[in-house]
């Protein structure tokens, strides 16, 4: 940061170096939470790097893993073009000084003659020899980090021994160079924060830099993977701090120290540490200073391109090359020479587009807006990441959303006018926005102006990767895969206490044989042959005699070739190795799947037996049923015969006896004519009665539905019954309304019905003190009601229930002589419910009886008085 | 709840072993919180004046000084955490999650 300015490129100056610090320090707090986690799920799944992290989270998958690597290669080249630069021009300074001009700090000539150019080459080969070794990454390079660790001490004695020089012998301390600051017209701004947007860039920093310390693919390397002991985490949650305030605790005096001392313009500021001991013939102390700086900075470059060369070769170039199927990749004998190679063409490739990062920008002030830049590219990260690790219904889509949107507006906010400003592209589209819509400049979209690039862009790129990566996670759905990962990464804790968190079960057989050789090709043949006995030795086995793989040592395989090619090709591999079927998450899941629908499918088996048995019964009721009718209808038949033959032989006793006594007396011959006569009558009434019933029953009875009036026809049947009472001395009343009553019916049925009723009650009432009363009301549906009611003796209540049937007679058949034909009231009660109606009879012994029966009227929309 | 390991059950790898209390997580939040509320603007602007205090700035003796004292509050829960008997191996609390 070039603090001396009051804004510069990367933003506000002054005090504004300070928040890219003390955003670490804020995460590092929770690192106790969050980056323990993330080692924890890191050591378990095997996962090498920030790529291999997320592509893991959201169902191994490929796609994700190569975008993160391409957002960090875009992302990061302008990073290591800024730490490159810083180290070429350190030694150029230290070489050169004090002729040090700022021509001498830029690019233009040839490469070959360049400083930065060979610089390059050698933290290329450390970066090589350091990083690329073994292909076992998930291996800790202990010897690397002590490196790292010491030259960081160095570096914190040298700056902390040049600051305490330079503030308390060069000058006379603190405030004596505070003073002297004060009085200088350029410094005296620089000790506050500045404006309100000022303020929104130092939130955005501390913001930026809190995640940064998380995502960056060396802060990952270092912290999650070469983490040997979770118990570390908790150490350098103060440590790390501790250290970045310590160095940081001079910066601002060296910064006036040297504008005081030097002025503006002739030495670079980033310089003034090492100068200002060598302008006071301080060598050794700017030795010290030179050599921590230097180291610290390439041990930097090399932690990131080794960390970028990794995520390159394992999420983004072997899944491809694995997927081609002309290289036959996958029976290739060793594949270890393969990936050292792409590696370190990865580490190379890496370290010289800096290089021409270096070279296209030239001025070290462009650059350093650059490392902001690339901040803010890899921040993108932080919500897939962050919410992978504690949400476990963040979906592949959304993260996928999430990072592509982010990063879409990362490129539109920052990266594209970067390039404006150094002349690739034309500003046209940065002064006026896209197409010219000034709603869309990319440093001030949707009108939002007043902020810093860095700010602007972070507020956007946010905003539109956290709601794209939350909305589309909660749209979508997850597949098996997904969710099975989710709920590894998210109860990482809870399921690390049991042996295994394994994904996956293994159906398939696989001979020892074959996971030996796969695992040889990748991680060479003692470290893999090394592995198998360990396994084999923990489980009592012996090796040698071991012909198929469980599913332990098959998991085993997959964890080791995870460290070398990443958990995604890992997976391929050790899929196409197994013999048999390979049982995946999703194949159990089907599996399962499939016997719970042979349950269901006997379950409805089931159903349907008792279905059937339900039917078998009905089925045997039916046929109970018929059974009984037929025998009615035999006894029907019987009973008719009788009754017809009953008559007929009184009728021919009678009419014999008239034939073989001519000479008969005149009486005698009178009373059996009679008898004849009325046994003809009743014969015959019998027989209609019987056709009668059978037509109405089969419904062959021609029924004539017509308008008719009711009290018409009540008054026809009293007045054709009228002998039958008076001859017995029956007393008729009627009660009928005064108005027609209008309904649809049958005029003869009803006849039959109302006389049938009629009859009926002049049997059975007493001569004499008999009344019968012939009713016509409405009834309470809307319907009309007709009542015979008489006061006879009433019908005994054993008698009730089969009253309307065939054949039934009230009265004992054997005593009483029957004075009817028994079908009368059958034939009723037909009648009536064809007409729609219901016929009954409420009677009580010797209170007579009273036989009732309904019949609906349809509503008419006119009148009823028509 | 599982029950508690005991040692042997535990993984070789010898960071596995460890786990906090719960209360450790709710002290490293409130040290977060500390943070956030000393360098964020309401409490900065305060401090955001001219003028020296021992001859250094006000403004930058207080961002120094108020992150010293975030880092030792650190420290102090570090320690404290470690004393409150965190060797014994019980199981994690279910994280929160959906």
């Amino acid at each position: 940061m070039d603090l001396l300015r009051q804004r510069g490129p990367g933003g506000p100056g002054g005090i504004h170096y300070l928040p890219i610090y003390l955003g670490p320090t804020l995460m590092a707090a929770v690192w106790w939470i969050v980056l323990r986690k993330m080692v924890r799920i890191s050591k378990v799944n095997r996962i090498t790097s920030i790529a291999d992290f997320v592509a893991s989270r959201y169902g191994k998958s490929p796609l994700l893993g190569g975008l993160v690597t391409i957002i960090a290669l875009v992302g990061l080249i302008p990073y290591i073009a800024l730490q490159l630069k810083a180290v070429s021009d350190t030694f150029t300074v230290m070489v050169m000084y004090p002729e040090v001009t700022a021509q001498d700090l830029m690019h233009s000539v040839p490469f070959y003659m360049d400083t930065a150019f060979y610089v390059a080459l050698i933290l290329a080969l450390f970066a090589i020899l350091f990083g690329t070794r073994h292909i076992d990454t998930a291996e800790h390079h202990q010897g690397m980090v002590a490196a790292i660790a010491f030259e960081s001490i160095v570096k914190l004695v040298a700056f902390l021994a040049a600051g305490l020089m330079i503030t308390f012998v060069i000058f006379g301390g603190p405030a004596d160079l505070f003073g002297q600051a004060a009085r200088h017209p350029d410094l005296a701004e620089l000790f506050r924060v500045g404006e309100l947007a000022d303020y929104g860039n130092w939130v955005a920093l501390i913001l930026l830099s809190m995640v940064v310390i998380l995502v960056l693919p060396r802060q990952f390397q270092v912290a999650v993977v070469e983490n040997v002991d979770e118990r570390h985490v908790s150490k350098a949650a103060w440590l790390f701090p501790l250290y970045l305030f310590l160095i940081n605790l001079f910066v601002l005096p060296i910064a006036f120290a040297g504008v005081l001392m030097f002025g503006h313009g002739e030495i670079h500021p980033d310089s003034f540490v090492l100068a200002l001991p060598l302008s006071q013939d301080l060598q050794w102390l700017a030795l010290m200073v030179f050599l921590g700086g230097l180291s610290a900075a390439t041990a930097m470059i090399i932690v990131e391109t080794v960390a970028l060369a990794t995520m390159l070769c394992n999420d983004l170039v072997m899944p491809v090359l694995l997927r081609i199927r002309w290289l036959r990749l996958q029976q290739r004998k060793d594949l270890t020479r393969l990936l050292l190679h792409l590696r370190r063409w990865g580490i190379l490739v890496g370290i010289l587009l800096g290089y021409g990062y270096v070279r296209i920008t030239g001025d070290m002030v462009a650059l350093v807006g650059m490392g902001l830049v690339s901040f803010c590219a890899v921040a993108q990260f932080a919500p897939a990441l962050i919410g992978g690790i504690f949400w476990k219904g963040a979906t592949q889509k959304g993260a996928l959303a999430g990072l592509a949107a982010g990063f879409a507006v990362w490129l539109y906010t920052l990266l594209l006018p970067a390039f404006a400003q150094s002349g690739w592209l034309s500003m046209g589209f940065v002064e006026q926005g896209l197409m010219g819509i000034a709603l869309l400049k990319p440093y001030a979209l949707f009108g939002l102006e007043g902020l810093d690039p860095i700010t602007h862009s972070l507020i956007w790129s946010m905003l539109v990767n956290v709601g794209a990566y939350v909305t589309v996670s909660l749209l979508t759905r997850q597949s098996t895969m997904e969710r099975i990962q989710a709920n590894l990464f998210v109860d990482v804790f809870r399921l690390s206490a049991d042996r295994y968190g394994s994904s996956r079960f293994w159906r398939g057989t696989a001979t020892v044989r074959d996971l030996l050789d796969l695992l040889k090709r990748f991680v060479g043949e003692e470290r893999a042959v090394r592995a198998f006995h360990q396994y084999a030795r923990a489980r009592g086995l012996d090796f040698r005699r071991m012909r198929e793989a469980d599913g332990e040592l098959i998991l085993m395989c997959e964890r080791m070739l995870a460290g070398s090619i990443g958990t995604a090709s890992a997976r391929v591999m050790v899929s196409n190795v197994a013999k048999g079927d390979v049982v995946s998450l999703e194949e159990v899941m089907e599996i399962l799947d499939e016997a719970s629908q042979v349950i269901t499918y006997s379950q409805q088996l089931e159903a349907k037996s008792r279905e059937l048995e339900a039917a078998t019964a009905e089925l045997r009721a039916a046929n109970a049923q018929l059974q009984q009718l037929d025998r009615m209808k035999d006894d029907f038949i019987s009973t008719v015969t009788h009754e017809l033959r009953t008559p007929l032989t009184s009728i021919r006793s009678f009419t014999e006896i008239l034939h073989d006594h001519p000479d008969l007396e005149t009486a005698k011959r009178q009373e059996f004519l009679g008898i004849i006569i009325s046994e003809s009558e009743r014969l015959t009434r019998l027989i209609n009665q019987v056709l009668d019933l059978a037509k109405l029953e089969s419904g062959a009875m021609r029924w004539y539905i017509r308008r008719l009036d009711l009290v018409e026809i009540l008054t026809e049947a009293a007045t054709t019954t009228g002998q039958l009472f008076r001859d017995k001395g029956v007393d008729l009343a009627l009660e009928l309304p005064e108005q027609p009553v209008w309904i649809p019916t049958d005029r003869d049925r009803l006849m039959q019905v109302v006389i049938n009723l009629l009859s009926n009650a002049v049997k059975f009432t007493p001569s004499q003190t008999g009344r019968v009363v012939l009713r016509l009301r409405p009834a309470r549906d809307g319907g009309v009601r007709v009542e015979v009611e008489d006061n006879g003796p009433g019908i005994p209540a054993e008698a009730l229930p089969t009253l309307f049937e065939k054949f039934r007679q009230v009265g004992d058949a054997l005593t009483d002589k029957p004075e009817g034909t028994g079908l009368g009231l059958a034939i009723c009660k037909n009648i009536v419910q064809r007409l729609g109606g219901r016929i009954w009879v409420e009677t009580e012994p010797d209170q007579g009886s009273r036989f009732i029966f309904t019949l609906p009227v349809p509503r008419f929309p006119e009148a009823a008085g028509e | 709840m599982k029950p508690p390991l005991s040692p042997e059950d535990a993984q070789g790898d010898r960071g596995l072993r460890m786990t906090p209390p719960s209360g450790a997580r709710e002290r490293y939040v409130a040290a977060f919180m500390l943070g956030l509320a000393l360098f964020f603007p309401p409490l900065l602007a305060v401090f955001d004046v001219p003028g020296t205090l021992l001859g250094i700035p006000v403004l930058f003796l207080y961002l120094y000084l108020a992150w010293l004292t975030v880092i030792l509050v650190v420290v102090l829960i570090v320690v404290r955490t470690r004393e409150d008997g965190t060797d014994e191996p019980s199981a994690e609390q279910d994280e929160a999650g959906r």
